[in-house]
């Protein structure tokens, strides 16, 4: 094939760990996310990983300019895979990113357990749904952390919502591609 | 022959409307030359042959794998050194770029970023390579080398569909032509009509 799948995960982390605007804005909206939400302690390790994986890929999404390597890259690896690799690439580029910022929070590992939440819902519901459709998850998530269920099954829920959102927007829609489309779609 | 990818059935653009008729038989170790007006439905040809929407077909279509499409648009992913990109096909530079390893290809010119970003790919042991207005934007000498490429994969025994609109076909065949490719001219006709070979 003409990608490497191995190696994709490589790139896609070294560009976002490179752009310094992916930097700034991954870091100053996990910073004002764990502002927002002031609650709880607890461990750092996970919080921080949820935290730059969801940071990661919602800045992935939003900054998805290379529309045409999209297009290539989904033409040449099945969509799943492509979507898996890239989503790896940039989580380890944002862990490498946020776990510094976790440390210098130090104490205040719940609230970014909460913007890892919400962040990764509205990650997976920008990336691979129709605003119609994402808005009343959006809305969904929003009570759940409204009504205390807790960061921690929130963060379960969306993981799990993001888990499943991958290979359902892969399998739907001629080649499977409503993932790359909707990135298409973003500026 | 071998072939390397075969579409039978009408082509229909989003919204239903028949837009080809298509009768293709396209062997490997060619490049096959698609040209026709714009909104023929060169591009979603090519999409559909890729496995990618929009658009739906009515009737059997089929191509070897592995593949790739290559849109008209810029196929790097930005943010990549040259050498970078090609790593990440595990191809070597070639002579060509052996000056411009270490600059980012969104740094490059328009013309040397369609080149680079179309090389590493084309060097590929990829069977089938759809590439959409694959010259446009290049001058003289890098459509030479494209085309050099291009040959080199047909040689290789890849099928290369190439998509041009029909005021550039003239040019593109007879680079191929000068490089001494096998190629196949595949015209629309008015009626919306692609019978290849």
């Amino acid at each position: 094939m003409p990608l490497r799948p191995e190696r994709l995960v490589v790139v896609s982390a070294i560009r976002l760990l490179r752009s310094p605007r992916i930097h700034g804005v991954a870091l100053g909206g996990a910073l004002f996310l764990a502002r927002l939400s002031g609650i709880g302690e607890g461990g750092w390790l996970f919080p921080a990983v949820y935290s730059g994986l969801a940071v990661a890929i919602t800045l992935y999404t939003i900054a998805a300019r290379s529309r045409g390597f999209l297009e290539y890259a989904s033409s040449s690896l099945p969509c799943p895979l492509m979507a898996a690799l890239l989503a790896l690439g940039a989580g380890i580029a944002s862990a490498v990113v946020s776990i510094p910022v976790s440390l210098i929070l130090g104490a205040t590992p719940e609230p970014l357990t909460i913007a890892a939440a919400l962040m990764l819902g509205a990650s997976y519901t920008l990336t691979v749904l129709p605003l119609g459709t994402s808005i009343p998850i959006l809305i969904a998530l929003y009570l759940a952390l409204k009504l205390g269920n807790g960061p921690q099954t929130l963060v379960t829920a969306s993981l799990l919502l993001g888990m499943a959102m991958t290979p359902l927007a892969c399998l739907t829609g001629p080649g499977g591609l409503d993932i790359r489309v909707r990135m298409q779609r973003r500026p | 022959m071998r072939l390397c990818a075969a579409a039978n059935g009408v082509l229909e653009a989003p919204g239903s409307r028949p837009l080809l008729r298509l009768s293709l038989s396209l062997p490997c170790g060619v490049v096959a030359v698609i040209h026709g007006p714009n909104g023929a439905g060169k591009t979603l040809l090519l999409r559909r042959l890729a496995g990618l929407g929009p658009g739906r077909f009515s009737g059997s279509i089929w191509s070897a794998k592995p593949r790739f499409y290559a849109p008209p648009s810029e196929i790097h992913m930005q943010g990549l050194l040259v050498r970078e990109w090609y790593w990440l096909h595990r191809q070597p530079l070639p002579p060509v770029l052996a000056g411009k390893p270490w600059i980012s290809m969104d740094n490059l010119s328009r013309g040397w970023r369609r080149l680079a970003g179309l090389l590493a790919p084309t060097q590929s042991r990829a069977r089938v390579m759809l590439l959409d207005e694959p010259f446009s934007g290049l001058d003289e000498e890098r459509s030479r080398l494209l085309a050099g490429a291009l040959t080199g994969a047909a040689a290789r025994g890849s099928l290369v569909v190439v998509a041009e609109p029909s005021g550039a076909a003239p040019r593109v065949l007879s680079l191929l032509a000068e490089a001494g490719a096998r190629y196949l001219d595949c015209p629309i006709t008015g009626g919306g009509e692609l019978r290849c070979p």
